[in-house]
This record gives structure tokens, C-alpha cells and sequence, in this order.
């Protein structure tokens, strides 16, 4: 072991077990008997994680002055700026250390890698040639060099100036001949890429005879090789070659859905180049015996696959919507009923034939809609529980609107299915759905129609009386009397069913909307004494979401789902963390995606790098992301009132980034809400979550991020001695009020910021006046009692009430 | 009725029909990523008409000499789509992948003992017990765990998957 070994075990050894303090101290140690790059740098590692950024980054400073090249230290040095978001020094370290050693594989990999994580493509560009001209007998490099080309190509690919566009287009599809023609296109994923160019450049011509030629064999499995011939086709609209590709795969694989839909599609393009009536029968003929081969075939394996069956229905669809038939209704109504006779069992039954139901004459239908009345509860399996739900589905969907006499008979009839369903589930593992757990959800969708349905009666009872509220609490009992029915419906299916998400999820909802009620009715001090139910259907909100284990990328995709509005419930402590927490998956995207980036160059994974560039734009860019920040702002102003003081140094800190409110920043933003998720029978298609809150939902947000940008804006302006109070700012939100008064966002939250408005016009002219030191002119207590007097009036939302205090 | 194809990052953001069910844990981004860079064939998405995921199964290719092999990571089929043997239809394409692409001797995977319905499952469609791992499951549910196989045509003479007399320790494991 040498000398400088033995000073470096214990340092690591120290690192290893993350005893920072004695690594420092170790460092220290050795360096006073004689200068050590590696030491240094593993001082730094040591000392940023002490949390010593300062003196770590002085360190890395000094070391990067002497350009080293010695890999270890240019890594150690590297994590602290990494740590740091010093992304520019890991560039400037590598680039130096690469041009003093030009033929070091390694560093030249690393310094491709630092400008990767950091996306600067023409600048990765430039590394991949110079790397690629010094190693010239790795294929790798030729391709990164053509990656970074393409990628340049995708960036402008939305608004780049054509001449550009065009000049990188063109020299990546030559670089890739040429590759080709050197043989130097060796695997799968370059052939990918090379398929993929043609194709964005419209040769789809030249990208077919590359993947049925030689090159075609580096893909190995020949259904994927089939599936891009089929996509070729396609583009270059040659059906009579798709109709033949999806024929071998479908015989290949006869539940194949994408080949179906591909079959049928060049079928109806072949129709409707022909002319001749009896060549079309013809045609529609052979397709149908191919469909009836293939289910016979699908029948004949372990299990009978629904594709067949399902693909004979979309034919009909297709020829009947594209007129190349007359409409046969009784076929198609026989498809569907024979459809439901195999599959009605199957929990995605509802789902197979929702697309076809509207082309089935209603009374078809009747006589499956007797069997639902007699339930007989010693008969029922399983398997006939789930075919009664999928047709009580189909009666939901085929139902026009009930009379509240119907629908209450409907919900005794789902309750008493319901009951006769518990016992065949009793011995289920608790993670299992019941089998009758859909009879609750649609149980609790029939009541919540009912609610919606006498809602607008309750609205129009507090909008005629806005100046006095208080009129309207009979009916706002009955309001939240029927939530909580629904409600305790939900939580009965949920407490034998644990982990059913449908439930938890519209559970979830129907909190939401009744805490705000609720929490309305204290601000309104109608009913004080609600402050703890309030506080209760929080907490029980709060509980289920959290046994949702929602995590990762679902804080982005599912958040919305019981997070929005929270700010509004009034309990900010709460709201705080769920916000919070919702908010760290940004930072994992700002971390861990560009990484694997860099993998996906590694592995020459071409075909992943654009995918993950788009994915990690898609999060930065998130529209969930913009609006959770804006909550969190507004939760804390609100927490962090009255110490206005506290509030003032809160506001100063506000990311200005993330609050950007143009036309542009908005529009751009990636809307990542998993709107799916939600179960909804109804033919409208009306989202059940907007049955329950009575408006858009998820709301729509994009007057909203103007407003709950310039309010903190504004605030901040206004809590500042001193500080300008930028006048456009105010011009936008006069805009921006205006704007969502048009898209009917909710008045009371207009209202508050309209009353800010007025509050900040008066800062703004008495400041203004203060300047001048003129008299107060129109500052005068007219305005004030003016501004105090609609204050009062609105006084039912919470950011009223904190204007009031700040400024009475 | 079912589209199999590449899992893409964009997947990410509408999975949630399969990954809400208890069984199925959610990842770090990283997780989904580095297999997708690495073996982008080995994760494959079941996608229902309506473009809805169904479930998906992830894997990769490990080991070496005769022990160069597919591993199963996870396969997963939404509540919904359970029951229409789509488990083993994913579970094919890994085994396809893992002897064209990759060329390798056998597939195995691991599951907890206790899970009698998984290892009923991977029995018919061909896995049987190689061996025992003593507490491969660490943490508040710890248990130990079957490796199962299946031996893929490069394995002439099934040598893969004659199963280990005794058990071994989760630090014996080869890869």
C-alpha cells in the first residue's frame, strides 16, 4: 500500500459512514504535511455535506484554477457543484481538463455528459465531433454526433426558422446513409433512429425499403419488425400492403388491437377507391370470414381473447359511420348482446362496449334490464354478481334524466344488490375488490345527480340574497345534508372494501366540497359551533388521501385530485404539508431526469433520448407544478398573517420565475392531470367530479394563474415601504379579473381580488401623493369608508377578511 | 384486444389505474428510466381500446456464461384487466425478448413464499422452484422467497432449472 493509500482509507472509510466531521478533520490532517489534489477535493465532498457550501465551492475554486485532469478529483469536485447547481463549472472543469488530454476516452465521455445534463445542444454538438474525430473507430460517437444534430432539429422543429430546420434535417439523414452505407448501423436502436428520420422527413418510401431490406434484420422479434412496416404503410398511405402486414400479425396474435384498427382502416380506404358494388361486398366479406377465423382461433387457446369479437364490432362501426353500408342495426345490436352473453362478467365489460352502445336501438336492451329486477341472493356467483353490474352500467348509461320518485327507487334497488353481494366476498384478501363494490359507486353517482339537480336551487337562493347570507341556511343544511349522505354511502362500501380507489377518490371529493360549506358557514358565522365538524371532515379527508399512498410522479398526475381548493378549507397547517409535499417531485425531475439522459446516451438508447427530454420538459413544465406553487403562496400569506413583518419577508422570497403570468408562459404549460381515473357510466360523459363541485373540475386554471400570480405580486408591493407598486401590474389584474369573469370563475374569489385591487389603486395614489408631498387629495377618507364598506359586505372569504384587518 | 408496445416515459403519467391497486409500488423516476435506457425492449405496456394502460411488465438481462439469463422486475395487470390472461401474454414477451434479442439460458423471478396465488400463477405458465432465498424480503413484512425459473431453448439440456437442494442466503445470490 503506498503512502498516499494509507492516508486516503481512513478519509473514505470516514465518507463511508457519512462521519463528515472526522473526514474533514482527517483531510486536514493530511494536508498539512504536504498539498494533495485528491485530499482537497475530498475535503470539499466533506465539507459541502456538513453543510459548509461556502467553504467547499472556495476549495473546488482553487482546484479548478490549476486544471486538473486526474479523474478522481474532477469528480469529487464535480458532486459539490452539482450539489450547488454550479452547472456551468462542471462544464468549464471538464472542457478544460479535455483539452489538455485530448485522447482520454474518459474525460472526453464526461465532459459530452456535463453539457447533456445541462442540454446545451449546439455545444454538445461540438464535443460529440471533436470526440468522435479523436476516437473514429467507435460507432458510438458518430452517433452522438448525429443525436445531437437531430436534437437541434426537434427543438426548432415548433418554431425554429425553416432554413435552419431544413439544413439539420437534411445533414442527420445524410450522416445516417452514409453510416449506413459504411455498415456502421449495427443495432437496433440506430436502425431506429434511422427509420425514425426518414419517416419525420416524409421517405416513407425509403424507410420501408430499409426495414424490409438487410438492415430490417437487427430487429430481432419479427412482430415489432411487422409493426413498423404496418406504421410505414400507414404514413405513406399504401393500404393494400397495410390491410396484408396487419392480416400476418393478427393470424400471428388475433387479440392484437393496433393491427385490427389498422386492418379496418386500410379496408375503409380500399372501399373507397372501389367502385364496383360487388368487389365491395366482396371485400367485406373476406374481412369478416378473416374476423371469424380468427375468433375461432382466439377460442381454441388457454382463454377465450376478447379481440375478435370486439374488432368484428368496429368493422360494423366503421362501415356504417363512413356509409359503406347501410346501417344494420339488428347485427350490430346481435354483436353487441352476443359481446355481453361472453365477456358480461368481465370487469372491463362496460368499458369494451361503451363506444358501440349509441348504435344499439334503446329497447334492445329491455329485456336484459328485466334480469336486474330479480336479484336472488342464494343464486348469485361471482361471476353473475359482475355481469348484473356491467348491465346495470348499461341501464346508467341509457338512462335519461330520473324523477326524483325513480331515483330514489333506483338507490333502495342498488342498496339491496348491494347487501345480497356482501357475503360472496367475505373470504376475500382485504387488498381484493368486493364484487358488488361498483352497486355503491353507482349508488353514490344516483345521489349525486340528485344533489346537483336541487343545487341550482340553492344557488339561486344565495345569489338573489348576497347581502344577506344568512337567509339561506335552510337550504345550505340541506345542501350539506345530502353531501354527507353520500358520503357515509362511500365510507360503508369503503370499510369493506380498503383499498377500492374509485371510492376513496370520489370520497375524497365529496370532503372537499362539503368542508368548504362548512368552512363557509363559520366564515359567515352562521353556525360557529361547526368549527369542529369542519376540523373532522378535514382530518377524515386528509386520512383517506393518505392511505392512497400517493408518491413519485402520481404527486403531478393526482394531486389535483385532493388538493385543489384546499386553500379554501381553513386549515392551512394541513393544506401546507400536503402542498409541500406534492410539490417534491420537480425537484426528483430536476435531478434525476437529466441523468438519465446521460444513461440513455451510454446505452446508445437513441430511440429514449427525445422521450426523456420531452418527459422532463413536461414536468418542469407542469401545470400542476404552477398551481400548487400559487396555493402554498397562498396558504402561507394567509398563515403568516397578521405578523406582518413575517409577512413582508415571506413575500420577498416569492420565486418570480414560477410566477410568470403571460399569455405565453401560461399556454405552454403541460396540463399532467390524470383526468381518466374517475369512473363515469353516464352517456353525457359529464366528469363525476364535476357533478359534485358544481363546476369545472378540475378547475380551469388558466385566468386563475394570472390572478394568484399578481395578487402575491401586488401584496408584496403593498407590504413594502417604499417600494414601487408597478401600475401595470394592476392594469394586468384588472385584466385578469375581467378575463375570468368570463370564463365563471367563482365571484367570491373575483370578488376579493377586485377589492384588492381598489385597496392597492389607493396605496399606489397615496404613495404617490407621499412623493409629491402634495395635499392627500383623492386619498381622502371617502375612499377609505368606500373600500371599508365593500370589505365588510364580502366578508365571507378569508383574503376579505385579512384586507380588513390589514388595512381598517 | 389488447395493443402491446414499448413503455414510454410518457406512460408515467397514466398508469395510475394499475398502480393505485396495493400490489403495485410506485417508484422513483430514475427506477422506470434506467430500464428503459438500458433494456428498452424488456418493458413492455398493455394498452386497452381506449388507450387506457392495463398493466406492463419491466425486466432485464443479467448474469454471465450459463448463467446469462432474463429477469423478471415486475409484471402488473389492472384490477379491471385481471382474469383475461394478460400476466402471461406480458410474461411471453419477456421470454421472447430474453431468447431473441438477448439470447439467454432461462428467466427467472422472485416471490415471496407466502403467495401462493403468484406462484400458482408463474407454475402454469411453465416457472418452477430453482431454490429458497433465506429473508430476501427485508423490512416490517420480511420473508424469504422462491427464485423461480423457466429454461429458454439455449438451455438444451435444461440445466438451469434443477432445483437447489437447500437454500441459500440473499449475499450467495449470483447477480
Amino acid at each position: 500500500m503506498s503512502a498516499l493509500d494509507r492516508q486516503l482509507r481512513p478519509i473514505y472509510e470516514a465518507l463511508d459512514s457519512y462521519n463528515n466531521k472526522q473526514a474533514v478533520a482527517l483531510c486536514t490532517k493530511a494536508l498539512k504535511k504536504g498539498e494533495n489534489q485528491t485530499i482537497k477535493a475530498l475535503k470539499a465532498v466533506a465539507l459541502d455535506r456538513l453543510g459548509k457550501e461556502d467553504e467547499a465551492l472556495e476549495i473546488c475554486d482553487e482546484i479548478k484554477r490549476t486544471r486538473p485532469t486526474d479523474d478522481a478529483v474532477l469528480q469529487y469536485i464535480c458532486m459539490v457543484y452539482k450539489a450547488s447547481k454550479k452547472t456551468q463549472d462542471v462544464i468549464d472543469v471538464y472542457t478544460a481538463a479535455y483539452n489538455q488530454a485530448p485522447r482520454n476516452e474518459e474525460l472526453a465521455n464526461h465532459w459530452f455528459m456535463a453539457l447533456v445534463r445541462v442540454d446545451d445542444r449546439k455545444q454538445m454538438q461540438q464535443a460529440a465531433m471533436k470526440i468522435q474525430k479523436q476516437f473514429k473507430d467507435n460507432s458510438r460517437y458518430l452517433f452522438w454526433t448525429i443525436m445531437t444534430i437531430w436534437l437541434q432539429r426537434v427543438r426548432q422543429a415548433k418554431n425554429g426558422p425553416e432554413g435552419t430546420k431544413g439544413m439539420l434535417a437534411t445533414l442527420t439523414e445524410r450522416m445516417l446513409i452514409k453510416a449506413a452505407e459504411d455498415g456502421r448501423i449495427k443495432d437496433y436502436e440506430a436502425l431506429q433512429l434511422y427509420i425514425e428520420v426518414l419517416e419525420t422527413h416524409g421517405k416513407t418510401t425509403d424507410a420501408l425499403a430499409v426495414i424490409n431490406g438487410e438492415m430490417g434484420n437487427l430487429c430481432k422479434v419479427q412482430a415489432d419488425r411487422k409493426h413498423i412496416v404496418a406504421r410505414l404503410c400507414k404514413a405513406n398511405k399504401s393500404w393494400g400492403p397495410l390491410r396484408a402486414v396487419s392480416k400476418e400479425l393478427l393470424l400471428a396474435s388475433p387479440d392484437d388491437w393496433l393491427s385490427y384498427c389498422n386492418y379496418i382502416e386500410a379496408l375503409i380506404q380500399i372501399l373507397r377507391e372501389t367502385t364496383d358494388a360487388d368487389s365491395r361486398s366482396n371485400i367485406i366479406e373476406q374481412a369478416r370470414s378473416l374476423f371469424s377465423v380468427l375468433e375461432s382461433k382466439a377460442s381454441s387457446g388457454k382463454r377465450t381473447k376478447r379481440g375478435p369479437l370486439l374488432a368484428g364490432l368496429e368493422l360494423e362501426k366503421a362501415l356504417q359511420t363512413n356509409k359503406l353500408q347501410e346501417a344494420d342495426l339488428p347485427k350490430l345490436s346481435g354483436l353487441v348482446m352476443e359481446y355481453l352473453e361472453k365477456f358480461g362478467s368481465n370487469l372491463s365489460c362496460f368499458d369494451d362496449v361503451r363506444p358501440y352502445l349509441s348504435l344499439v336501438p334503446a329497447n334492445d336492451f329491455d329485456g336484459l334490464f328485466q334480469e336486474l329486477q330479480k336479484i336472488d341472493a342464494k343464486g348469485l356467483t361471482i361471476a353473475s354478481v359482475r355481469r348484473l353490474v356491467t348491465i346495470e352500467k348499461i341501464r346508467r348509461w341509457s338512462d335519461t334524466k330520473l324523477t326524483a320518485d325513480e331515483a330514489n327507487a333506483r338507490a333502495e334497488h342498488y342498496i339491496a344488490a348491494y347487501k345480497a353481494t356482501v357475503p360472496l366476498g367475505a373470504d376475500f384478501d382485504e387488498r381484493e375488490l368486493q364484487p358488488g363494490d361498483d352497486y355503491i359507486l353507482l349508488l353514490a353517482h344516483t345521489l349525486l345527480d340528485r344533489h346537483a339537480q336541487k343545487r341550482g336551487v340553492f344557488f339561486a337562493v344565495v345569489y338573489q340574497s348576497r347581502g344577506d347570507f344568512a337567509c339561506s341556511s335552510d337550504t345550505a343544511a340541506e345542501d350539506r345534508s345530502m353531501l354527507a349522505d353520500v358520503a357515509a354511502v362511500l365510507e360503508y362500501g369503503l370499510a369493506r372494501s380498503k383499498f377500492n380507489y374509485q371510492i376513496k377518490l370520489l370520497l375524497i371529493r365529496v370532503y372537499v366540497e362539503l368542508g368548504k360549506k362548512l368552512f363557509l358557514d363559520i366564515v359567515l358565522s352562521i353556525d360557529a359551533m361547526r368549527i369542529d365538524i369542519c376540523a373532522g371532515v378535514h382530518k377524515r379527508m386528509f386520512d383517506v388521501a393518505k392511505t392512497m399512498d400517493i408518491k413519485q410522479i402520481q404527486h403531478d398526475t393526482l394531486s389535483y385530485l385532493f388538493t385543489d381548493d384546499i386553500e379554501l378549507l381553513g386549515c392551512p397547517e394541513t393544506s401546507l404539508r400536503a402542498l409541500v409535499t406534492s410539490l417534491t417531485i420537480y425537484g426528483s425531475n430536476e435531478r434525476e431526469t437529466p441523468e438519465m439522459i446521460v444513461q440513455a446516451f451510454k446505452f446508445g438508447t437513441y430511440s429514449k433520448i427525445p422521450e426523456f427530454i420531452r418527459f422532463r420538459d413536461r414536468l418542469k413544465n407542469s401545470l400542476q407544478y404552477n398551481v400548487s406553487q400559487r396555493q402554498l403562496y397562498r396558504v402561507e400569506i394567509l398563515r403568516r398573517f397578521p405578523a406582518l413583518d413575517n409577512l413582508g419577508y415571506y413575500l420577498e422570497i416569492l420565486d418570480e420565475n414560477i410566477l410568470s403570468f403571460s399569455d405565453d408562459y401560461i399556454s405552454k404549460l403541460s396540463d399532467n392531470r390524470d383526468l381518466t381515473l374517475l369512473a363515469n357510466w353516464t352517456s353525457s360523459g359529464k366528469p363525476i367530479g364535476e357533478v359534485v363541485s358544481g363546476t369545472a373540475f378540475p378547475r380551469k386554471r388558466d385566468a386563475w394563474l394570472k390572478l394568484h400570480a399578481l395578487i402575491p405580486l401586488i401584496l408584496r408591493g403593498m407590504c413594502t415601504e417604499g417600494a414601487p407598486l408597478p401600475a401595470d401590474d394592476l392594469t394586468d389584474l384588472k385584466r385578469a379579473i375581467n378575463e375570468a369573469q368570463e370564463q365563471n370563475e367563482d365571484s367570491e374569489q373575483l370578488t376579493a381580488a377586485d377589492i384588492l385591487l381598489e385597496v392597492a389603486g389607493a396605496v399606489v395614489a397615496a404613495r404617490t401623493h407621499a412623493d409629491t408631498s402634495a395635499s392627500p387629495g383623492k386619498w381622502d377618507s371617502k375612499t377609505w369608508t368606500g373600500i371599508l364598506d365593500r370589505l365588510k359586505r364580502a366578508s365571507f372569504h378569508p383574503f376579505e377578511s385579512i384586507l380588513l384587518r390589514l388595512f381598517a | 384486444m389488447t395493443t402491446l408496445r414499448r413503455f414510454v416515459a410518457d406512460d408515467l403519467f397514466k398508469f395510475n389505474n394499475v398502480n393505485l391497486d396495493p400490489l403495485t409500488e410506485t417508484y422513483n423516476i430514475s427506477f422506470y428510466l434506467q430500464y428503459m435506457a438500458q433494456w428498452p425492449d424488456y418493458f413492455v405496456a398493455a394498452e386497452a381500446p381506449s388507450g387506457s394502460c392495463m398493466g406492463y411488465v419491466m425486466g432485464k438481462a443479467e448474469g454471465a456464461g450459463k448463467l446469462w439469463h432474463g429477469h423478471v422486475t415486475a409484471v402488473t395487470v389492472a384490477p379491471e384487466c385481471r382474469r383475461l390472461g394478460l400476466a402471461e401474454e406480458l410474461m411471453e414477451i419477456l421470454e421472447t425478448v430474453s431468447e431473441k434479442i438477448y439470447n439467454g439460458y432461462f428467466v427467472d423471478l422472485f416471490v415471496r413464499v407466502s403467495n401462493k396465488v403468484a406462484i400458482g400463477m408463474y407454475e402454469k405458465f411453465g416457472y418452477s422452484v430453482y431454490r429458497r432465498v433465506l429473508g430476501y424480503y427485508s423490512g416490517a413484512d420480511s420473508e424469504d422467497a422462491f427464485d423461480m425459473r423457466k429454461a429458454l431453448p439455449r438451455d438444451v439440456r435444461k440445466e438451469s432449472i434443477v432445483p437447489l437442494p437447500h437454500p441459500v442466503r440473499p449475499e450467495d445470490l449470483e447477480w
